[in-house]
């Protein structure tokens, strides 16, 4: 047992105990703040203590992959809280952080409804349900866009998409449902409620307006059911799911680009969500080389992609790779040399190549720059 | 700019994106309008020819306001407005202090002075020389009901025969020019239905009050200034710069756009031939529809001002704000008591906004009922949530991985930032305020380095007000806060001393 679990134990009663004293004595602000606030904490907490945040963000990679493939992103869920995704630049794997698994908001927001203190019973299983299925889907869609601009515009643009717009477009749409089943509900039950004419007496609740009927607090309690069954389909399911997946329904061409290592993702991973950490297929041929030793190879030039080109190594391999060291490329093409100053599978020339799409050039890889450099300058 | 300063500002400006989005652009969008719009506000005073100058009606609703009322009424009879054009109505709402007596001396007996506690005084403003004349007629009506304000306004309504009628709070002193200038954007502007003045926080003067309640005096015949403490300070000078940005920035901006939303309580006027008629509530007032179609206000909500307001604007008539009709209000001085203001404010705005709700997204009302009023609520009651939760939750977030540093460095970052906001909108202020609000906002320039701190707390009181309007009954007072309810609790778990003897004796 660790000091998260002892901490949670001697939580929870004392935290129920507080909620239950304010509400007792009407002392709504601390019982909404408490309730709620505490609500996410533990929540929180749980998730970090159970490693569930993890097993949340695997779900959303597989979700995200597979609505990435169908859109035409030839990207791969990884076997943890990754993607992996071809870009300009190589390939490269970005990861889900705490705060993009959405985990936080989604306490959050059972926490303000279920301690808001209106509304009946019905309608707050209901707005709750329908409030996960939402912030799910918008979480999806941010990372949709995250992914679809390392896929489309190059990994250089990642930070600007996860920090500027996707967290804008969450923050848009998760203002939008707050709207949705707190405040509208809110003034129109306010409305109707003074309207009859009565006075609100101590204890009442509030409900909302007579146009959230009983089917539609069905109607959004069974729409909450079928994304929880999904959700628990995914978790139990995931990996034979993404097997037929893979088997059945990504195109030809994405599968062969798929074909990438799966087992050197233990690496290069921040904290903050985003991965520029990808990988090469060149660890097995620099796997037993030294550091300094230059290596010849050739370099195919699969895709061009707003002026840079997506290329591999054609002997590259899978096992292998130097941990914790860079490598680096130097290509030549006629008389003309490139060099890389991009680690592993930055594979984004200095200038503008000129090339056509299946051309092989030769290349030498190094896991020092030096060499690289004094091999260039020989060029 | 090397490339270091910009992956600072770009890491940092992520911290407080959403506080830009929501709150700078917000700032940023009323400036621009403003700026843009705003120019006419600035052609000066317009002179009332003579023969147009209508009889003003002035209503002031009291209810045990003895510690008020000679200053409220002292500063009415320096108005530079011709006094033989003024009728005062004050509303007696029952008080069981000495309130009464106090009304019944200005009218019997100092109808030419200045009168405080029983001695003739000069002068209120120092240095100026204004004639203090009580020419005017004061009425003073008893209501033996005591119900509530809208009761009382109700009442003063019906004796008043003013074509512009003014509603007053007890605490507020109008400025000399405030009801000429008041007038003069009536007459200048005649399809304006309603005006709100402008109100200024002042904390000068100042007045120490002896133990009967009533004003201290010094040798020279100035009142005698009472000494604040840090907190009344502190409390004082944030809601001058609260309401400064308000009226200044907030009322302008919505009377460019014709959104007006809450005629101020506590100094506003209504042209009688364009209100009246339009504004009656069927249901609480019938009462009322039957005595001559002379209720204006409703008791069916704690906030009577807002709830009028948006009936005018349901009724299309136009709504103004007039930045030259000055009022001065005493500021709230205590937590406490802020709370009970902040609560009783916020709870109405949940229940008037009930009221109005088909206002809401409507094309019919334009801009107002299209952008203003839906986004003010979006500001006021949706944004409150994920605010509740983050503010919150910021410095929780070391338990997620971040550093100390980090979350520290962010909390900063976030208080700069709004101190930035309101040193912005000081520095939009300063040039369109007159000399004495000018002097003043140099006084209370060290203030806006904290006020991030009172806006954080109203913050909460606006929150508990949204949150008590949906459980508890509506009162014009409001008990208690989260403090006060901590007390309770604790002393409801720990039995008191003498308790605990009983029980070992038992």
């Amino acid at each position: 047992m660790n000091i998260w679990s002892i901490i949670c134990l001697i939580f929870i009663p004392f935290y129920f105990w507080l909620v239950y004293a304010f509400r007792h004595f009407r002392q709504w602000l601390l019982y909404y703040l408490f309730g709620a606030f505490g609500f996410t904490i533990l929540v929180a907490l749980i998730a970090r203590i159970t490693g569930f945040d993890g097993k949340l963000a695997a779900i959303e990679i597989f979700h995200t992959n597979i609505i990435a493939n169908l859109i035409g992103i030839p990207s791969q869920a990884l076997f943890s809280d990754r993607i992996q995704l071809p870009t300009a630049q190589g390939y490269s794997i970005l990861q889900i952080g705490i705060e993009c698994s959405a985990i936080v908001e989604m306490a959050a927001l059972v926490g303000l409804v279920a301690f808001y203190p209106a509304f009946t019973l019905l309608q707050k299983t209901g707005k709750i349900l329908l409030g996960l299925a939402v912030t799910y889907i918008v979480n999806l869609f941010r990372m949709l866009i995250i992914v679809g601009t390392g896929y489309y515009f190059g990994m250089q643009y990642i930070f600007l998409a996860h920090a500027f717009i996707g967290r804008i477009f969450f923050f848009v749409c998760v203002v939008a449902l707050y709207w949705y089943i707190l405040t509208k509900p809110t003034i129109a039950g306010m409305g109707q409620f003074l309207e009859r004419g009565k006075k609100v007496e101590r204890g009442t609740t509030i409900a909302a307006p007579r146009r959230l009927s009983f089917r539609s607090n069905i109607f959004l309690i069974l729409i909450g059911i079928g994304f929880l069954s999904l959700m628990a389909g995914s978790f139990v399911r995931r990996g034979e799911w993404s097997a037929v997946w893979q088997e059945k329904i990504i195109p030809q061409e994405a599968k062969m680009i798929l074909e990438a290592p799966k087992d050197v993702l233990s690496q290069n991973s921040d904290e903050k969500g985003t991965n520029n950490g990808a990988k090469s297929d060149s660890g097995k041929i620099l796997g037993t080389k030294t550091k300094e030793e230059l290596i010849p190879q050739t370099l195919i030039l699969d895709k061009e992609i707003k002026n840079l080109w997506r290329c591999h190594i054609s002997e590259a391999g899978t096992e292998n790779i130097l941990k914790d060291k860079t490598i680096y490329y130097l290509w030549v093409n006629g008389d003309r040399s490139q060099k890389l100053i991009y680690p592993v599978s930055s594979f984004r020339s200095e200038s503008k190549l000129q090339g056509k799409e299946g051309e092989q050039w030769n290349c030498y890889i190094s896991a020092s720059k030096e060499t690289i450099n004094r091999k260039f300058n020989e060029q | 700019m090397n490339n270091n300063l910009i992956v600072f500002l770009i890491f940092w400006g992520v911290w407080i994106l959403i506080p830009i989005l929501v709150d700078g652009v917000y700032t940023l969008v009323h400036v621009i309008v403003i700026l843009i719009k705003g120019q006419r506000m600035k052609s000066r005073q317009y002179i009332i020819p003579k023969d147009q100058m209508p009889l003003v009606s002035i209503i002031v609703p009291t209810y045990n306001e003895e510690q008020n009322i000679d200053e409220c009424l002292n500063f009415m009879k320096i108005q530079t407005y011709p006094h033989q054009k003024i009728e005062v109505i004050i509303v007696d709402n029952g008080s069981s202090d000495r309130t009464g007596d106090i009304v019944r001396e200005h009218i019997i007996e100092n109808r030419d002075e200045l009168y405080f506690n029983g001695k003739k005084q000069k002068t209120i403003f120092s240095g100026k020389n204004y004639i203090f004349r009580n020419d005017f007629k004061v009425l003073r009506i008893v209501d033996y009901h005591r119900q509530n304000k809208a009761h009382a306004l109700n009442l003063g309504l019906e004796q008043a025969k003013g074509e512009i009628i003014i509603n007053i709070d007890c605490r507020a002193r109008l400025a000399p020019e405030a009801i000429y200038n008041m007038v003069a954007k009536f007459i200048r502007e005649p399809d304006l239905g309603a005006c709100t003045g402008n109100i200024e926080i002042t904390w000068r003067p100042a007045q120490a009050l002896g133990q009967n309640g009533r004003v201290r005096f010094l040798s020279n015949g100035f009142t005698k200034t009472a000494n604040h403490s840090f907190k009344e300070d502190f409390l004082a000078k944030c809601q001058f710069l609260e309401y400064l940005t308000s009226f200044r920035i907030g009322r302008e901006f919505l009377e460019i756009t014709h959104s007006m939303y809450t005629l101020s309580g506590a100094f506003s006027a209504f042209r009688r031939s364009l209100v009246q008629g339009s504004v009656f509530y069927q249901k609480d007032n019938q009462d009322y529809i039957k005595k001559k179609n002379k209720a204006w206000y409703s008791d069916r909500t704690v906030t009577e001002d807002t709830d009028l307001t948006l009936s005018l604007q349901n009724r299309h008539i136009r709504i103004g704000y007039a930045p030259y009709a000055k009022a001065y209000l005493k500021p709230v001085t205590g937590w406490q008591r802020l709370y009970a203001q902040r609560v009783r404010w916020h709870r109405g705005e949940i229940e008037v906004y009930g009221y109005h709700q088909k206002m809401m997204g409507n094309q019919r009302y334009g801009l107002f009922g299209f952008v203003i009023f839906p986004f003010t609520i979006l500001i006021d009651h949706t944004l409150g949530f994920p605010r509740l939760i983050w503010t919150a939750l910021l410095p929780l977030l070391i338990l997620f991985g971040y550093s100390l540093k980090v979350v520290v460095n962010a909390l900063i970052l976030m208080v700069i930032f709004y101190m930035l906001i309101d040193f912005f909108n000081i520095l939009i202020c300063y040039p369109i305020v007159d000399r004495e609000t000018k002097n003043k906002i140099k006084q209370v320039l060290p203030f806006a380095l904290i006020i991030s701190f009172f806006r954080f707390f109203v913050f909460y009181f606006r929150m508990s007000g949204f949150l008590i309007a949906l459980k508890e009954e509506p009162k014009w007072t409001v008990s208690g806060g989260p403090i006060e309810g901590i007390k309770k609790i604790s002393a409801k778990i720990r039995p008191n001393k003498g308790q605990l003897a009983d029980q070992k004796e038992k």
